[in-house]
């Protein structure tokens, strides 16, 4: 290309990224506003929707169970309940609110009752014979059941934003500050909880209580406290200055029972527990990880994790720049789980693992045209398709002489 | 009411999730915060693809909505998720560039597209844009929106390799190309050629 063409070709280029720019730095934070509104609202809806379908076919269910058991004059009645009279009955929406200054207590007809702590927000959802599901819009609230213990029906939950607690005991507290501070403590009994940080559910155990958010401990901690009538009476009351929380106990992770062995198990398993290689590489420490994944055994690990866990062991391997790992947990993924989903996107991790092309052709290859045979119509077989491609292209370009 | 008083709790701290796992715990929110930190690198990356268009904010939309609905298939973490929108973007302006020729060539309409500018242009600078958007309709898509992506909104050539999803080489050899036929092409247009001359501003 002559130099004038260059020129012309710069000049023209340059003008449209001037136009280009003015465009979008126009209405810019209108067309952002206007844009995540419309997103928020947009992912809300199909779960609201969801929500209704199953509600529907549910209701439609408890119906014809319904109608079944009055003819035989079996119908469990739910517990009612009724809020103190310290405080505004519930609102249109049927939120009990606690006024700032005041707790207020939700009283239910089998003699269980949850206190709400001054400004706090619930609202009772379903009630059943042995329970009910309140949802906490914000604010701490101390559960005191009548019948909680594991064997029984009973049945409380309570929804705090992300997060749902089963109570399986017969006292505990909840608190959630409506944004991201949320806390749970089990007093008597336990507490199943689930939701983000969590994976799966966690079991609170008598004493035991589970925090998110930083900032908030102080303010929580007076919750739990005044819940168990000490000084301050509410989380607002705590000055700004109030000393932080003491020592704070990890985790403990859970080790498996030491079997017979030498004493370097032994001595292992007496040792402080190590850090779990997820929990390190969630926090994007990937050599740690992947060192903790070794300590536990990696060969252990590939023959007994489950399929999407070995992915993650295989994104680890990637991330701490180890390929052979990757390779390996991948391969032993392929092995266990032939035929699934996970195998092939093993097959296609593999073909990634050999190098981009047109270095990585010649391993890669094979892996692409696997997961293709495997996934034709996968989520990753565009990608597949044009690693082929430019394979194809690079082994063209070379019978061509080009460099 | 209390409940029975106990030695102090073993506190357990659950750290704030970050914003991937909130994302996969379908929070709304997140969506929310997802848009607020990525909105601006999906629009400059869907119109370094298909220029200013009347289309683009419901296409950064359907990025959006798309990364959010199969964010459970996503393999990286916090720092990757604006990577990965921007390719999901780069792939739905690819398919619609893909979609517009299918259906000019059935409708049997000319190539030249004008780009939907609203900001203050004059009528000479609108129609040498015009043109230039229509050489750049002349490229094959993978080119054209290499050229876009790389010289008109200025991203780096990993970060286009990464959204167009081929290597480095690939991405050179496609650029080198879509460079010399948009010279040759634009050598070709008087029209753009008098823009030039004119020292003014777009």
């Amino acid at each position: 290309m002559s130099h004038e063409h260059r020129d012309r070709v710069d000049g023209i280029v340059a003008r449209m990224a001037t136009a280009q720019q003015r465009e979008r730095a126009r209405d810019a934070e209108d067309r952002h506003r206007r844009g995540r509104a419309r997103l928020v609202e947009a992912v809300e809806a199909p779960a609201a929707r969801d929500g209704g379908w199953w509600r529907a076919g549910g209701l439609a269910a408890v119906t014809a169970v319904a109608a079944v058991l009055l003819v035989w004059g079996l119908w469990p009645a739910a517990l009612t309940y009724t809020v103190s009279a310290d405080g505004p009955q519930p609102d249109a929406q049927g939120y009990v609110v606690a006024e700032r200054d005041r707790p207020r207590t939700l009283q239910f007809s089998d003699g269980s009752a949850f206190e709400l702590h001054p400004g706090t927000r619930v609202r009772v959802g379903e009630r059943r014979r042995h329970g009910a599901d309140l949802e906490l819009d914000h604010g701490a609230l101390v559960a005191m059941l009548e019948s909680g213990d594991d064997a029984s029906d009973s049945t409380w939950a309570i929804s705090a934003g992300p997060y749902h607690v089963v109570l399986r005991g017969t006292a505990a507290t909840v608190r959630w500050d409506g944004r991201d501070a949320f806390e749970v403590e089990a007093h008597r009994g336990r507490a199943e909880v689930r939701g983000p940080g969590i994976e799966g559910t966690r079991m609170l155990e008598v004493g035991e209580r589970l925090v998110r958010g930083a900032a908030a401990p102080s303010r929580l901690a007076a919750a739990v406290t005044a819940a168990r009538g000490d000084e301050p009476s509410s989380p607002d009351a705590v000055p700004a200055d109030a000393p932080a929380e003491p020592a704070v106990e990890p985790i403990p992770r859970r080790t498996p029972p030491a079997r017979a062995a030498g004493p370097d198990r032994a001595a292992r398993a007496d040792a402080p527990a190590a850090a779990d290689w997820r929990s390190l590489a969630r926090a994007g420490d990937y050599p740690e990880a992947l060192a903790a994944a070794e300590a536990d055994g990696f060969a252990k690990l590939c023959r007994t994790l489950g399929s999407d866990a070995l992915l993650e062991l295989a994104d680890l391997g990637r991330y701490a720049r180890r390929p052979a790992r990757a390779r390996e947990a991948l391969s032993a993924l392929r092995r266990r789980f032939a035929g699934t989903e996970a195998a092939a996107a093993a097959a296609f991790d593999l073909g990634r693992l050999a190098g981009d092309p047109p270095e990585g052709c010649a391993k890669g290859r094979a892996w692409y045209e696997t997961y293709l045979r495997e996934r034709p119509q996968g989520a990753m077989a565009e990608a597949a398709r044009r690693r082929l491609e430019e394979c194809d292209d690079a082994v063209a370009a070379r019978a061509d002489g080009a460099p | 009411m209390s409940p029975p008083v106990q030695p102090r709790a073993k506190v357990l701290h659950l750290h704030a999730p970050s914003l991937l796992a909130r994302l996969r715990a379908r929070e709304p929110e997140a969506a929310g915060e997802l848009f607020d930190l990525h909105a601006a690198t999906v629009e400059r990356a869907i119109a370094g693809v298909i220029g200013p268009d009347a289309e683009l904010e419901d296409l950064v939309q359907d990025v959006f909505l798309a990364g959010f609905r199969g964010i459970d298939a996503f393999r990286g973490d916090d720092a990757t998720l604006g990577a990965w929108l921007r390719g999901i973007g780069v792939r739905m302006a690819l398919k619609k560039l893909r979609w517009r020729r299918r259906r000019r060539w059935l409708s049997w309409s000319g190539t030249d597209t004008l780009p939907a500018l609203r900001a203050p242009t004059d009528t000479r600078t609108q129609a040498a844009l015009g043109r230039a958007y229509g050489l750049l309709d002349r490229l094959p898509d993978l080119h054209r929106a290499a050229f876009g992506l790389r010289f008109i909104e200025g991203m780096q050539l990993d970060e286009v390799a990464q959204s167009l999803g081929v290597s480095l080489a690939t991405t050179k050899r496609y650029l080198r190309a879509a460079r010399e036929r948009f010279a040759t092409l634009a050598a070709a247009d008087p029209l753009l050629a008098d823009w030039l001359d004119d020292r003014g501003a777009p």
